[in-house]
């Protein structure tokens, strides 16, 4: 499906900066009706055929440019629960990016210029959430050591201690990525969300961006929020035991129990850069603009400053010396 | 993009420094180099090289001549070579011929014996009644391997005592295997004092261009590094409240154990020694061995 405007027919997305819907043709505010597909991944406005992915749930038609809901991806078992709407606009975005790795000596002339931001995508990326009600049983053998001097005899005093400690936690929300193409770890490093802006989902929101449903089950990706829980279990142990100089037998329990799961869309921007043969990733959260990437480096500029800068810091520490001696 | 702007601009201003700094050597050494012609008539030899105990060959000792020469020209002094034994006669200049003498004596004997210098004798100086004018003579004993160099002059003034026994002492590394060499370098270390006045500080080059090379290294490496984002979850961040309940807590203490260990006493090192030696008699120098 497709929201067309009432008043000029043109494609309505969703716009972060005046968090409403926008006509892209005639700029009316809220002027939308949907459209619904008749053929699945046959543009709605001019009949070309989309070159949708399994997963996709959104996109835009190559022919003419409009943003396509697929509707079956998006209803039923695929229908999201949550949403947190794009809130960083892609001119906001690029700013981040330009702000967060433009900064740099090395890079290419070409990173982060007008004509390869073009491409910047913004996707909206299936997340599973987790809740766990938690228990921890913990012990373990902790020491304080406390050392002191007397004549010329340094002192060293161990104490031991039973240590035990019960712990409760609620985890709300723990995200998960449930996209193949996302790498696990940058979404990761995404995080956190503000979940605060968290909506019911709604189709509108991802008008305008690149969608996708869950490439895989609820059950499939629980062992990585269990291992985030044991990794958040870990810390708040440590945090309980903090005035121990060593703690050694530790025995953890955690019984983890889930007690709850949605099926969310997370926002993200997506700018690809290729530089000589290899794919550069840059990743800008779209609700609160952090950004992850690793900047590409022109090996020419890294060699060709260096050598300028030694070049010239020769020329100047040596004139120094050289003034210096005759002075 | 703004940071290579930033990068080109403190690499002009380090070259604008640079050519500046280099030029103002250039004229601050031509000025130090100026000298008026050579005006000592009291000298009684023209012999730059005396060569008592036969360590050249006739050509090296042609080659020698000439660099001394070519030195005396370019900074405006009289330059004096003179090997010796213990056994070497030196009754010529008024020392006794049974006797050995140290080095730095010889050479003042020499420097005071044939006066010489490169601008006039002025009457009512130290020195038998003269005051000694531009010229280091330098005279190295090979039973002892003691070398020193007198400095009298705009020699003394632009070379400090201590600087004179570095002279002396770089060109003491060669004096054994290769006495030409060793002399040269001493010539060599003249010539780049005589550049100055005497007040500068001397920094070798070669430290400047490490520096240089450690700053370009670091610099490259700072700015090659590549980093994604930071990890800004904590344990807090998906508890609910941020906060963990502690349902039970307890410490149970078990015992202790009190261990000791004597404390080393480590005793101060002393401090450095060092020797100085002033010049004598209205002249400078330093000395070195072999
Ligand atoms: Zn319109
Ligand atoms: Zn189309």
């Amino acid at each position: 499906m497709i929201y067309r405007c009432v008043n000029c027919g043109g494609n309505v997305v969703y716009e972060p900066q005046v968090k409403k819907m926008k006509c892209l043709s005639c700029g009316g505010n809220e002027c939308q009706e949907e459209q619904p597909s008749q053929t699945p991944d046959i543009c709605v406005n001019c009949g070309a055929q989309i070159p949708f992915k399994k997963f996709d749930s959104a996109g835009r038609c190559p022919a003419c440019g409009t943003y396509i809901i697929r509707d079956h991806m998006v209803a039923n078992q695929y229908k999201p629960d949550l949403i947190i709407p794009f809130k960083i606009s892609k001119r906001e975005a690029e700013n981040r990016l330009k702000d967060e790795f433009g900064k740099k000596l090395f890079l290419p002339g070409s990173f982060l210029s007008e004509k390869t931001l073009e491409g910047m995508r913004g996707v909206y990326v299936p997340f599973w959430m987790y809740d766990y009600n938690t228990n921890i049983n913990y012990s373990a053998i902790g020491t304080k050591v406390r050392t002191w001097t007397s004549g010329n005899r340094r002192y060293t005093e161990t104490s031991y201690f039973n240590v035990y400690r019960q712990i409760h936690v609620n985890y709300d929300g723990i995200p998960v990525d449930a996209s193949i193409e996302m790498d696990d770890a940058v979404m990761d490093l995404m995080e956190p969300y503000d979940y605060g802006q968290i909506l019911s989902h709604d189709n509108k929101f991802i008008s305008g961006f690149d969608s996708e449903t869950y490439n895989m089950s609820l059950g499939e990706l629980e062992p990585r929020a269990i291992r985030k829980v044991d990794r958040s279990n870990r810390e708040w142990i440590a945090q309980h035991t903090s005035g121990y100089t060593t703690l050694t037998k530790e025995n953890m329990n955690a019984d983890n129990r889930n007690v709850g799961n949605r099926f969310a869309l997370l926002p993200v921007w997506v700018y690809e850069y290729r530089y000589k043969g290899e794919n550069y990733k840059f990743y800008v959260n779209g609700e609160t603009g952090k950004c992850v990437g690793k900047a590409p480096r022109s090996m020419g500029k890294a060699v060709g400053f260096t050598a300028l800068l030694f070049g010239s810091l020769m020329l100047g520490l040596d004139g120094l010396a050289l003034v210096l001696g005759v002075l | 993009m703004n940071n290579t702007k930033k990068f080109f601009r403190v690499i002009l201003v380090i070259v604008v420094i640079g050519i500046l700094l280099m030029c103002f050597y250039g004229i601050k050494v031509h000025s130090n180099l100026k000298f008026d012609k050579r005006s000592n008539m009291e000298c009684l030899t023209d012999e730059r090289l005396f060569d008592f105990i036969g360590k050249f060959s006739s050509a090296e000792e042609e080659q020698l001549l000439g660099d001394i020469k070519k030195l005396e020209n370019y900074a405006g002094l009289d330059i004096v070579i003179v090997t010796i034994d213990n056994e070497t006669d030196l009754s010529d200049i008024g020392l006794d011929a049974g006797r050995t003498y140290a080095s730095r004596e010889v050479a003042e004997a020499f420097c005071n014996h044939y006066m010489f210098g490169w601008e006039t004798w002025k009457q009512g100086g130290p020195v038998n009644g003269r005051t000694p004018s531009s010229s280091a003579v330098i005279v190295a004993n090979w039973d002892s391997g003691d070398a020193w160099m007198c400095t009298s002059g705009k020699v003394q003034k632009r070379i400090s005592d201590n600087k004179a026994s570095d002279i002396v002492q770089d060109g003491c590394e060669y004096l054994r295997s290769n006495p030409l060499k060793g002399f040269e370098t001493m010539l060599d270390g003249i010539k780049h004092s005589m550049k100055g006045n005497g007040h500068g500080i001397d920094i070798k080059l070669i430290y400047c261009n490490i520096a240089a090379l450690i700053i370009a290294i670091v610099f490259f490496f700072a700015n090659f590094s590549k980093e994604t984002g930071q990890n800004t979850t904590n344990a807090a961040t998906y508890s609910r409240n941020g906060r963990a309940d502690v349902l039970n807590r307890q410490d149970i203490f078990v015992n202790k154990t009190v261990t000791s260990v004597k404390i080393e006493s480590s005793s101060g090192g002393g401090g450095g020694g060092g020797h100085s030696s002033g010049g004598g008699g209205g002249h400078g120098g330093g000395g070195g061995h072999f």
